[in-house]
């Protein structure tokens, strides 16, 4: 694993970001589909901007995260 | 909309029938619905997208022989006493996971006040009394439907909440689950029995969803008894 960080997200959920081998996952007590968790998940792997709709999550806020990681490796 | 109260069942069949419910709804096959029902046994369910090892005392979940069931709906983990809670869910045609939470905190403040208690709903999914927990809801939306289910802990054994584990930055803003958890008994100073609980429950959810009497369909009791397998599978419960 790269990175783990573990925050209550903007929207006050409690999210659990990991980067592993260039993979991120997102697990967390937030709300949504598995579609849209999989695209947020795709997105930011690639240091995108994403469009998936998650209650509770602030995209933006989790790009600043992985960014965070992967200026650290 | 449909009413329809249920006894306790274990944890995979309620499950089951929730996502069939809310899988057919979203189909036009069956009416909206509201259900009071509980687990038996007691058992700790943890939402869709959360981690097993981060949110459980798999040891002590272990010791006490307590089911774990991953719901199909998000959130954090929840502990179902089977002789402490009335457990509910609430499906209904909306695209809108946010406005089914909100009518859902307006019963469940009519229903605290029906029992001599000022509730109050905080977004995004919990009711409060002088800043207790007292209901947890959970939600999931498919298409044109959104099914959203929860406790109303009456008279829940909070000793149970140490088989949930809580990441630091959580208990940080939120303290422990024992100590942010209540049931209406202990705020209440007095025992409060199921049957009180149920009928505070009817007089907020029928008041706001207008649900009559009715029945689960044939179709929905099948269905959810194909998919209970799910809920008991480990490959479905570890798949975080």
């Amino acid at each position: 694993m790269i990175c783990e960080k573990i925050f209550r997200s903007r929207a006050g959920k409690t999210i659990i970001l990991r980067v592993v081998e260039g993979r991120v996952e997102v697990t967390g007590d937030f709300f949504g589909s598995e579609e849209d968790l999989e695209k947020l998940e795709r997105d930011l792997s690639s240091l995108r901007s994403s469009s998936a709709r998650i209650l509770g999550v602030d995209n933006d806020e989790l790009l600043e995260k992985v960014r965070e990681c992967f200026s650290h490796t | 909309m449909r009413l329809v109260i249920e006894a306790g069942a274990p944890g995979e069949r309620q499950m089951a029938l929730d996502e069939v419910t809310l899988h057919l709804l979203n189909q036009g096959i069956v009416d909206e619905i509201v259900r009071f029902w509980n687990f038996s046994p007691t058992t700790l369910t943890i939402g869709r997208f959360l981690s097993v090892n981060d949110w459980v005392n798999l040891e002590l979940l272990k010791e006490k022989g307590v089911p774990l069931i991953r719901r199909f709906t998000g959130g954090g983990p929840a502990l179902h006493d089977e002789f402490g809670e009335i457990t509910w869910s609430v499906a209904v045609r909306s695209q809108d996971m946010m406005s089914v939470y909100r009518r859902i905190g307006e019963a469940m403040v009519l229903a605290l006040r029906e029992l001599g208690l000022e509730g109050e709903f905080v977004p995004i999914n919990d009711v409060v009394v002088r800043d207790k927990k007292v209901v947890g809801m959970a939600g999931a939306q498919k298409g044109n439907a959104v099914l959203v289910h929860g406790t109303f802990m009456y008279a829940t054994d909070l000793s149970l909440m140490s088989l949930i584990r809580v990441p630091k930055p959580k208990e940080l803003v939120r303290g422990t689950p024992s100590s942010r958890v209540s049931n209406l008994s202990l705020l209440l100073g007095r025992k409060v029995s199921r049957e009180e609980a149920l009928k505070a429950l009817l007089s907020g959810f029928v008041s706001v969803f207008r649900a009559e009497e009715g029945e689960l369909t044939t179709l929905e009791i099948e269905l959810s008894k194909q998919l209970s397998y799910k809920y008991t599978n480990e490959k479905w419960t570890f798949v975080r």
